[in-house]
């Protein structure tokens, strides 16, 4: 953190050693990412050597487009952003040796499966209406605040109400995502939320195989909310959201 | 380079703020002779964890739904708020006005990364 050099081999990821690298992909630092080979695993690392230190958006970018490419036709356990080894051989010694067989499995669990994110935003509008509709106490506040005669405290406590039945209604779109969903994944992790962020966001692990009937459930739960909400789906990802849980599973 | 399928929003990556929620503070950590050179990351993830403070949402809200049929807003800043509550609770003031601080210190944040991101803000709640 001291020098804002940055010289050396940045990692992406662990694959297997058989996977087959995304062509013409430029990595963090503009090379090609290449792979490291140790047995049955490999990392995937380019060279970089810039005078600046890695963070800006086209880093960021770079990393995931590597890591979601790979991910597209082999298992790879994603590493921090970040990495950067002074050392080629230390990619062997110190990271795919020391950790060869939890790499392994992991590797092995993950076969054959790939992430994809869900994010569902709510149009505020709709659902503010919906609310509204729903909540006789909410429909109150609101007309005193309108009219103008309500105290401070009103407008306040007009949106605590508010927020409360935000809070439940995301909940509740949450549950019909995972119930929606829950025959065509493995596995299934939320993400919290905040304010005016997406209003439920989850991640989801998929059979390569099985990604059609899952992405028409996802396409099929949009429509059923169409109006009210704007469904997005990400993917085939990289498994960011599962390979730390593998891999603990793993050890 | 998003596809459009009715209502589904469809992308194979990322735009850099779901990318940044994706992944930093995930994956495989390497801790022996490996450096991690970043700038402004830890930053960056903190203020993306920011809570805008709750007074700061329950206005935003309170105005939204207020607003619903194109009724204009006919209400003060969160600083005529501040200033309203204290004239009757002055406990409660004080509380509102710390708030109100870190709601201003929240949403510069905030703004901050959704600039950086150089995507759209939030829907609603603006």
């Amino acid at each position: 953190m001291s020098t804002a050099t940055v010289n050396g081999w940045y990692l992406y990821g662990i694959v297997p050693s058989a996977a087959r690298l995304p062509a013409s992909l430029l990595g963090v630092g503009a090379a090609a990412p290449h792979t490291v080979t140790h047995g049955a695993i490999a990392a995937v690392v380019s060279r970089v050597d810039q005078p600046r230190a890695l963070g800006s958006r086209r880093d960021l970018l770079a990393h995931a487009r590597i890591l979601d490419e790979l991910a597209g036709s082999t298992s790879v356990l994603p590493a921090r952003f970040g990495t950067v080894f002074d050392e080629p051989e230390a990619i062997v010694s110190h990271l795919l040796e020391p950790r060869r067989e939890s790499f392994s499995d992991a590797l092995a669990r993950l076969a054959g499966l790939v992430q994809f994110t869900v994010s569902v935003r709510h149009v505020s509008a709709v659902v503010l209406r919906e609310i509204l509709d729903a909540e006789p106490e909410i429909a109150r506040l609101r007309d005193l605040v309108r009219a103008g005669a309500g105290r401070p405290e009103v407008r306040v406590r007009l949106g605590e109400l508010v927020a409360g039945a935000v809070a439940r209604t995301r909940a509740e779109d949450a549950r019909h995502l995972h119930a929606v969903l829950e025959p065509y994944r493995e596995a299934a992790v939320d993400r919290p939320v905040t304010g005016g962020e997406p209003a439920v966001t989850a991640a989801f692990l998929v059979q390569r195989h099985g990604r059609a009937r899952f992405e028409m459930a996802v396409a099929q739960l949009a429509a059923e909310w169409a109006g009210r909400t704007r469904v997005r789906l990400l993917g085939p990802l990289a498994p960011y959201d599962f390979a730390g849980a593998v891999l603990e599973g793993a050890q | 380079m998003n596809l459009q399928t009715g209502q589904l929003e469809r992308a194979a990556s990322g735009g850099l703020s779901e990318v940044v929620g994706m992944i930093l503070d995930k994956g495989v950590v390497v801790d022996a002779f490996a450096r991690v050179s970043l700038v402004g990351i830890e930053v960056l993830t903190v203020e993306a964890k920011i809570v805008v403070s709750s007074i700061d949402t329950y206005l935003r809200y309170a105005d939204a739904i207020a607003q619903l049929d194109g009724a204009r807003p006919a209400a003060p800043g969160i600083a005529g708020i501040v200033e309203g509550v204290a004239g009757g609770l002055s406990t409660a003031a004080i509380a509102v006005q710390q708030a109100a601080g870190a709601a201003g210190n929240a949403a510069e944040s905030v703004v901050g990364l959704v600039a950086a991101a150089e995507e759209p803000a939030p829907e609603g709640l603006r």
